[in-house]
């Protein structure tokens, strides 16, 4: 499939429902698996940024998207799944050709995508408030009413373009707001095309749906700007501190949601299914390449089958290593981003071997000569809180904690943890499940699973991995604002 | 020593002289016909007090006052409604001694289950609701478009705005009629929810059981509950318990008791369309697994069996044991039901339980134990006679006499096992300390056994296994399941019984939704 054609105008900027160019840097975005470029774009300026912002504010203010009632909103949202759907498969090449993704993933992806979708659009007529039952002696009857925030800008990440995109404008768009997006500077073009797609239907208004792409200027300036509400950021914790201090010293009050990042512990206890547990684990690690937050990085295995387990995961690490290639349609995994990402998980693991805080039990180098790719790694810590045991390293690298016994220890060991997105944990006792998934602080516990996504349950952070909530009912909270209404009847 | 806090509001169990009168419109009244049944304590047999014999005549009166006192008590705003029943709370409390020594008195079950469940729980049950009322919202808000009915001067439709919502008022009168087991505990777990919704009632507490009922009076008035709100008329089902089923002003019915009564309040309710919410019996089964934790789920299951002598509708009655483990545990359980079970003079601390309530219901209990004789099955009256001295004889039928509690309906802890899944023992609800044991082969049969009656009501299971835990509760039929635990009740959980252990869900937002009517108004 051509990718510059299919994507047309797509690598423009989309303000107000037209495709501009952009005022800043022009540049390539380049495929991660043979470090070629895809395709030329420009950057926003800041004027763009400005432009933008503006027309979201115009189309939130007076356009005909405040006006929509929650029926047109749903079919608005349903519009969009039924159109991705039919264009499931260019969407899963321009979003493979940016991230190098395996093709079967990209597409799981698309999947998901369509559903969420589905799913919020549900949300639309059902945004009730509540009643308070009057008191006959009073003149007062009383009730609340939600409504949208306003224009709610996004920060998206280069690991799930599409996806977490979606998990934002989703909700966002089934409350009624209008967005300004800026997707990762790596990855704008299936943010794009979803732009393309929507505005070439005619499925909502200008200015409700903006693309911005840029880099970190252009991050700045939508935190910055203060005719936007609500600032909803996936990224690093850097990079999140960074949005929540400056929302918070911005001119307005912004409503600040971050998705951040993970060292997600993954417990298998003594009575786990090992072949299933072991292929299981390798996947909450490596799954797309570990450039996930939740990812399973840190690896608790029980005593009684610590030497047996062990083993297992290395057989899988290598069995997805031999079925690494360069061609997106057939590969195991894919490439990381870009160069700065791989010589970052290097630096790790390169670290972490030099100065004997781990051995690498498989893996821990670089995969190919061309292309990012790094092969699935297992180490193992050899000293207390190791640098790769405690920092994420958003790369395909699980490391193995010390033995234990008892599920207390590791509930006391994960107390030190600055992070706390999610967690699994492999047994089939119920006393211990119970215990586990109440005491862990993490914002997801998968019991026997690990990275299952449902659009229904809330995904977000304890500690440092974030504040606030996307995908289930509570997404829709986070882009609402609630009203009372007092009224007397004298 | 008990406390009389308030002057002349509660008498003092050991010295005064219980006098038991019908409650209504603030003040007690005789019976209109002067007569009265006797009361007895069922520790020794003995008569020691008398309660009303109530007519139709009291509870038209009963009636007329709780019907009164509605127009004010319904619209009485929220937060002094539920200032008033945590008052009553207060006051239950700083009374809690005394209350619980006429429980024991009246009932038979010990003094550290009615000091710890019974009147405990009867406060909580104020406080609950109460807490409940300031926070409850009704349902959506809901805004539409609509045609109004009249047209612009160029004949086009008019469109305009409507605001939809819900409103939740109280009912009425409410007909309150609670059993035996747990006196205070269920009764006022039916008037805190009907009052904190604003309903008025009219209560029967049983005849066998009335004197905590009698207790409460006093402290209605005290705790500044206005008068009629609250009215109670005591007596026999087939005349009090009846007229308030049949009284045209009563619409709600809730009535906690046997199923045999629970059909016929059933039947003599539904032409009149009253609202019913009946809690009958049950025949909970325990499913113990051989994965389970051995030993905690025997005693357990011990201590559940023969908990206020077995007289809760909850209590699990017929075990089902996974075949590889059955007569391990049918040994083990009778003997730990020999060391953990005292069955004694219920004001002692280590009594674990005391005497069957009545006369009528020890004959019943010990008639199915006789019925087991007469058909083979394996009795097993589980009394060690050297560590329990006080047990001077055990009858054929598990009778026990106590000394110093001569002429009290006492019965052994009883394990009956050697009998089928349809044998009446199994079927039937004893409700007594009377528990049978069966085996079971695997998962699929164990189910099978557990929905094999014609109750609902709840079950234990027992495994350590997390997904049989789901999976064969899911399947069994019974409204409350409870895995490796027992008689943890959470008052914000749905609470009912299936089939013929009963209709409608209580608990939470499910009490308060039993005791109001919902409406939709819409704004134009």
């Amino acid at each position: 499939m051509d990718i510059v054609s299919t994507l047309g105008n797509a690598t423009k900027l989309c303000i107000n429902g037209q495709w501009v160019t952009g005022g800043g840097q022009q540049r390539s975005i380049y495929s991660p698996v043979n470090e070629e470029a895809v395709v030329s774009v420009n950057d926003a300026s800041a004027q763009d940024v400005e432009n933008a912002v503006k027309a979201a504010h115009e189309a939130f203010a007076n356009g005909p998207w405040r006006k929509f009632t929650g029926k047109q909103r749903r079919d608005a949202l349903l519009k969009i799944a039924q159109v991705l759907e039919a264009n499931k498969e260019a969407m899963a090449q321009v979003e493979s050709s940016q991230t190098g993704k395996p093709l079967l993933y990209s597409r799981g992806e698309v999947d998901h995508v369509v559903e969420c979708f589905r799913y919020y659009a549900g949300f639309c007529d059902k945004l009730h408030g509540r009643h308070t039952n009057v008191d006959h002696d009073t003149e007062f009857t009383s009730y609340t009413v939600s409504e949208p925030l306003g224009v709610v800008g996004f920060i998206s990440s280069f690991n799930f373009p599409l996806m977490l995109t979606t998990w934002k404008l989703a909700p966002a768009l089934a409350t009624g707001n209008t967005v300004v997006l800026k997707p990762a500077p790596q990855t704008p073009l299936s943010s794009l095309f979803l732009a393309h797609l929507i505005y070439e239907n005619g499925i909502l208004p200008e200015g409700v749906f903006n693309v911005v792409p840029g880099a970190l200027e252009t991050g700045v300036a939508l935190v910055d700007s203060p005719l936007i509400e609500k600032i909803s950021f996936t990224g690093s914790v850097p990079g999140g501190k960074a949005v929540y201090k400056s929302g918070a010293a911005s001119q307005n009050f912004k409503h600040i949601t971050l998705e951040l990042g993970g060292k997600s512990p993954n417990v298998i206890m003594d009575d786990a299914d090992i072949p299933d547990a072991s292929l299981r684990t390798a996947i909450a690690g490596f799954f797309n390449s570990g450039q996930t937050c939740c990812a399973g990085t840190k690896l608790y295995i029980h005593e009684k089958v610590h030497e047996a387990f062990t083993q297992r995961i290395v057989a899988v690490a290598q069995g997805f290593t031999s079925k690494m290639t360069t061609d997106v349609a057939t590969s195991s995994l894919g490439p990381l981003i870009d160069k700065a990402q791989l010589d970052r998980v290097s630096g790790f693991v390169n670290r972490a071997v030099e100065s004997g805080e781990a051995e690498v039990l498989v893996g821990g180098e670089r995969w190919g000569d061309k292309g990012f790719y790094y092969k699935p790694t297992v180490l193992r810590e050899k000293v207390h809180k190791s640098e790769v045991a405690c920092q994420e390293i958003f790369g395909p690298v699980i490391t193995i904690m010390p033995p234990f016994s008892d599920i207390q220890e590791v509930i006391d060991a994960e107390k030190d943890n600055t992070f706390g997105l999610a967690s699994g944990i492999f047994t089939n006792n119920a006393r211990v499940i119970h215990k586990y998934s109440t005491e862990i602080r993490a914002g997801t516990v998968w019991v026997n699973t690990y990275n299952t996504l449902l659009p229904h349950m809330p995904f977000g952070g304890f500690k440092n991995s974030g504040i606030g909530r996307e995908l289930g009912h509570e997404a829709i909270n986070e882009y609402l604002i609630v009203k009372s209404v007092i009224s007397r009847f004298p | 020593m008990t406390q009389i806090l308030h002057e002349n509001l509660i008498p003092d169990p050991f010295t005064e002289q219980v006098t038991v009168r019908n409650y209504f419109d603030g003040e007690w009244h005789e019976p209109s016909n002067g007569q009265y049944l006797d009361n007895y304590n069922p520790s020794t047999g003995k008569v020691y007090s008398k309660i009303p014999d109530s007519s139709a005549e009291d509870v038209s009166r009963a009636v007329a006052a709780a019907k009164k006192a509605f127009p004010v008590w319904s619209t009485t705003d929220k937060e002094t409604r539920a200032k008033l029943v945590h008052k009553l709370a207060d006051l239950l409390e700083e009374n809690l001694e005394a209350f619980a020594q006429y429980e024991t008195m009246d009932q038979g079950k010990t003094l550290t289950m009615s000091r710890n469940v019974d009147i405990a729980r009867a406060v909580y049950n104020f406080r609950y609701f109460a807490n409940l009322l300031t926070g409850q919202t009704t349902e959506h808000v809901g805004e539409t478009k609509y045609m109004k009915m009249v047209t612009d001067s160029a004949g086009a439709p008019i469109k305009a705005n409507a605001l939809s919502y819900t409103n939740r008022t109280p009912v009425g009168v409410a007909g309150l009629i609670s059993p035996w087991n747990l006196p205070l505990y269920l009764l006022t777990w039916k008037i805190a929810p009907c009052i904190v919704a604003g309903n008025t009632c009219v209560c029967k507490p049983s005849e066998f059981t009335s004197v905590t009922a009698m207790m409460l009076t006093r402290l209605v008035k005290a705790a500044g509950i206005p008068d009629g709100v609250i009215n109670m008329v005591f007596g026999l089902g087939a005349s009090v318990g009846n007229s308030i089923v049949t009284h045209p002003d009563v619409p709600l019915i809730s009535f906690t008791g046997g199923t045999v009564t629970g059909k016929h309040i059933a039947r003599t309710a539904a032409p009149l369309f009253k609202h019913i919410s009946l809690e009958l019996g049950g025949k909970n089964p325990a499913l113990v697994f051989a994965d389970s934790n051995y030993d905690e789920t025997l005693t357990s299951l011990v201590k559940a069996s023969f908990l206020n002598q077995g007289e809760i509708c909850l209590c699990p009655s017929r075990i089902y044991v996974e075949k590889s483990i059955y007569e391990r545990f049918v040994t083990d359980f009778r003997q730990l039901a020999r060391k953990l079970i005292r069955v004694g003079n219920p004001t002692e601390k280590t009594s674990y339980y005391g005497p069957l309530v009545s006369q009528i219901h020890y004959d019943k209990v010990q008639s199915y134990v006789k019925y087991a004789l007469e058909q083979g099955y394996d009795v097993d009256f589980c009394v060690d006679r050297e560590l329990r001295p006080e047990v001077s004889s055990i009858s054929e039928t598990g009778a026990l006499t106590i000394s110093g509690c001569e002429g009290g309906y006492f019965m052994a802890p009883t394990v009956i096992t050697g009998c089928s899944q349809k044998s009446r023992l199994v079927q039937e609800e004893i409700f007594g300390p009377v528990v049978v044991i069966l085996p079971f082969d695997d998962e699929a049969q164990a189910i099978e056994y557990a929905n094999d009656t014609s109750y609902g009501l709840s079950a234990t299971v027992w495994s350590q296994e997390q997904t049989k835990l789901r999976r064969v509760a899911g399947q069994i039929v019974a409204g409350t399941v409870w895995c490796n635990c027992f008689l943890v009740r959470n008052l914000d959980m749905p609470f009912g019984g299936f089939k013929s252990s009963g209709v409608g869900t209580e608990g939470g937002v499910h009490s308060i939704e039993f005791f109001t009517k919902v409406q939709t108004i819409c704004l134009g």
